[in-house]
């Protein structure tokens, strides 16, 4: 691998290995998650291109963070940039990409309309909180670092998006079961 | 854990979680995902990138350019007119004399005041 020659080099990589080997799925999710408009193409070259990059970039990798946490930085980039361009082009184009939760899952369609929704009327900032740390299950100081911001700009982000879900979508849950938060995706 | 008032209550929390994903990544998928993200690895591989080899490439483009330049122009002689060559000679051997033209009140009109003051103190008048 060039610049990657010696014994560290091969432990790299095969890190990086069993880290797309055990993170594909998970970062498929992340990716479909943050671009939010139901696209699993673009959810899945933004996740290709975020291992591409964390490939290349893998001799620069100096373990000062998780390989996790390194490659799902790059990853939330990847993504946020998808999205920024997408909506420079549908600006051009005067055109707009119609937001569907996709076909083929299963479940209540309604209710996943209720949901994109909901989600929708979040800022992209409040959005990317939310699913990095409620649904995603980074800590608040891991999603901050991953969406280069403040923990306590990140909480005041969680805090408002919170707030909004619970207007737009309080009636579905039934408030009797408030346990803590920690009902996140696993990994994988 | 966020701060209070940071978390939604957990059943929402499931019921969004469960209601906005993709759907899972059968094993098909995984092995498609899996061999475009190979093939783009291989290319991605620093042996494989483009700039080596343009930077190899770099010094024998700069060669081949500086062989296959085109041929320039021979010197030619430049023909200098003998009247100008005699007159120029002439300037040096004989300065011309500078003659202010004098208008109507008698006055060097070509000349500041100065270079009039000048030029009679040197000349004597």
């Amino acid at each position: 691998m060039g610049r990657m020659a010696g014994a560290g080099d091969e432990e790299l990589r095969s890190r990086f290995e069993a880290l797309v080997r055990e993170q594909l799925e998970r970062a498929r999710r992340v990716a479909w998650r943050i671009l939010g408009d139901g696209d699993l193409a673009a959810a899945e070259d933004v996740t290709q291109d975020a291992l591409v990059r964390a490939y290349r970039g893998l001799a620069g990798f100096r373990g000062e963070a998780r390989m996790e946490t390194w490659f799902y930085r790059i990853l939330v980039r990847q993504a946020q940039n998808h999205r920024r361009w997408r909506a420079v082009r549908e600006l051009w184009s005067g055109t707009t990409r119609e937001v569907s939760g996709g076909d083929e899952e299963p479940g209540d369609p309604l209710l996943r309309a209720r949901v994109l929704a909901a989600l929708g009327s979040l800022s992209a900032a409040q959005r990317e909180a939310f699913v990095l740390v409620h649904l995603e299950g980074f800590s608040v100081r891991e999603a901050a670092e991953l969406l280069g911001r403040r923990p306590g700009t990140l909480k005041t982000h969680l805090k408002r998006a919170a707030a909004k879900l619970r207007g737009e979508l309080g009636d579905l849950a039934s408030w009797q079961d408030r346990e803590p938060i920690r009902t996140a995706s696993s990994s994988g | 854990m966020a701060g209070q008032g940071t978390d939604p209550d957990g059943q929402l929390v499931r019921l969004i979680d469960e209601s906005y994903a993709p759907p899972p990544l059968t094993a098909s998928d995984r092995a498609r995902l899996r061999s475009r993200l190979d093939a783009r690895l291989e290319r991605a591989r620093p042996g494989r990138r483009w700039w080596p080899v343009a930077a190899a490439a770099l010094p024998a483009v700069l060669l081949a350019l500086f062989v296959l330049r085109p041929a320039p122009e021979p010197l030619r002689p430049v023909e200098v007119p003998t009247q100008l060559a005699v007159d120029w000679a002439s300037d040096l051997l004989y300065p011309p004399e500078i003659v202010a033209a004098e208008d109507e009140e008698g006055r060097a009109d070509a000349l500041p005041e100065e270079y009039r003051a000048i030029e009679v103190l040197l000349a004597g008048y």
